[in-house]
């Protein structure tokens, strides 16, 4: 039973998502978190602009939080609402515009470059842009514009954004997917070297060690000598003396 | 062996017309047939590269008919070919397929498919050609998807099913260099009119 229960919540999570989506579409739908506290639910709500979602006087926001306590059953809902830093790198947002162009008549083509350029220039490590589905005519086809490092699998590709949106075309759905590689996001194979190691120190230890045993050797060679030379000396003196 | 395109697409496009002239290159002159033209201009377009028909190949007098159909269930063998004509829908688009083919030559005849993936035209006939001549369906290299790069940025990527012939895929060149760049020009058109320019007002422009 506590599985049906989970599946039935994330169910609700889903369409509360879409819901909000679809809300929020004018103001720019950058993203979702929905949080259970003790008090009831917190649900950020990341737009673009926040003025068109909140309303005047709050109207927007008080009609969405009646409208997730009443259709999805949400208790106690609050909806805090939150400007997105960066637009341009919410691959969301990006996707969502991409989708808006594509609506309006704009080539396809001439889109995604446009919209790879600002999110490298927004200052994204790198980004991708699948446009795919019947985009002229009948044949249905998939476009990719690629730019700097994305990644597709593995752990580094938990870090990467990913944004979907569809455009209702004249010859049919096309689907826009934005990913997103943000700049601030460390790669496993990025290594800084922290700083340049001064002359003096450059010596190993070992080396150290190896002049020392060396000076140790050359001191030990030179007493024995000089004790061999003093050995000979009274050597020479004894024959003196026959 | 006699091989009909049934052709089914609105217009004749440009990406059509370059599947039906390497359909023409594979086959040879006198063994294809395109049907079911009813444009006046585009079946004297057509004339130039092979037999060509206004009716539907269900109106015109043909025995041991085959239709090559993704939802057969048996697949074409060798001695299929013998004494019959083999049809290609000429229709391709729908990723995934939604099986036009079957409603759009809703006749009654044999039905064979060449592999579960859909196929380019040029692709189809290709596959009839090789069964035809004796290999077997399994014994035919085929790579689903293919992907054109169109400069470092940009990829184009084909989810049809393609043939390989010497480890490469069969996939006209003319076809390619379309896609690549002069196809921008007839999608501004298709913007504007909501369907893509036929080869005859290609060339009327």
């Amino acid at each position: 039973m506590d599985e049906r229960k989970f599946v039935k919540e994330n169910v609700n999570r889903l369409l509360i998502k879409e819901y909000l989506m679809r809300e929020a579409r004018v103001a720019g739908f950058g993203g979702l978190e929905i949080q259970r506290t003790p008090l009831g639910t917190r649900i950020v709500l990341e737009v673009e602009r926040p003025g068109l979602i909140i309303g005047r006087k709050g109207a927007k926001i008080k009609e969405l939080t009646e409208a997730l306590q009443t259709k999805f059953g949400v208790e106690n809902p609050t909806i805090e609402v939150k400007e997105s830093p960066n637009p341009y790198l919410n691959a969301q947002i990006m996707a969502e515009k991409l989708a808006a162009a594509l609506e309006r008549g704009w080539h396809f083509r001439r889109a995604g470059h446009s919209t790879l350029r600002r999110i490298m220039d927004a200052g994204a490590k790198g980004a991708q842009i699948i446009i795919s589905g019947k985009l002229t005519g009948d044949r249905a086809r998939t476009e990719k514009f690629t730019k700097g490092t994305i990644k597709y699998n593995g752990k580094p590709a938990e870090l990467v954004d990913v944004g979907y949106a569809t455009a209702k075309t004249k010859p049919g759905i096309i689907g826009v997917t934005v990913k997103i590689m943000p700049p601030d996001v460390k790669l496993p194979d990025e290594i800084n070297i922290i700083g340049e190691v001064s002359e003096e120190s450059e010596t190993s230890p070992t080396e150290e060690i190896k002049e020392e045993t060396k000076t140790e050797e050359v001191k030990e060679n030179a007493d024995a000598q000089s004790e061999a030379d003093k050995g000979n000396d009274s050597g020479r003196e004894g024959e003196k003396t026959q | 062996m006699l091989i009909v395109i049934e052709h089914l697409e609105p217009v004749l496009s440009r990406w059509v017309w370059y599947e039906y002239m390497h359909a023409a290159e594979i086959m040879g002159v006198g063994n294809l047939i395109i049907t079911n033209v009813k444009n006046k201009k585009e079946r004297r377009k057509i004339a130039e590269l092979c037999g060509v028909y206004p009716e539907s190949v269900r109106n015109l007098p043909f025995k041991n008919i085959i239709i090559l159909d993704p939802s057969a269930d048996t697949p074409l063998k060798p001695e299929d070919c013998v004494g019959s004509v083999i049809v290609i829908g000429g229709i391709l688009g729908d990723y995934p397929p939604q099986n036009r083919t079957r409603k759009l030559l809703d006749f009654d005849a044999e039905r064979r498919h060449i592999g579960e993936h859909q196929f380019s035209i040029d692709g189809a006939v290709y596959m009839t050609k090789k069964i035809c001549e004796g290999n077997t369906l399994e014994t035919i290299p085929v790579e689903i998807g293919l992907t054109i790069q169109v400069s470092d940025e940009h990829k184009i990527y084909l989810p049809y099913a393609y043939p390989l012939s010497n480890g490469r895929p069969v996939f006209y060149e003319k076809l390619k260099g379309y896609l690549m760049k002069d196809i921008e020009k007839d999608e501004e058109i298709a913007f504007k009119t909501g369907r893509m320019p036929s080869v005859i007002d290609d060339e009327m422009r």
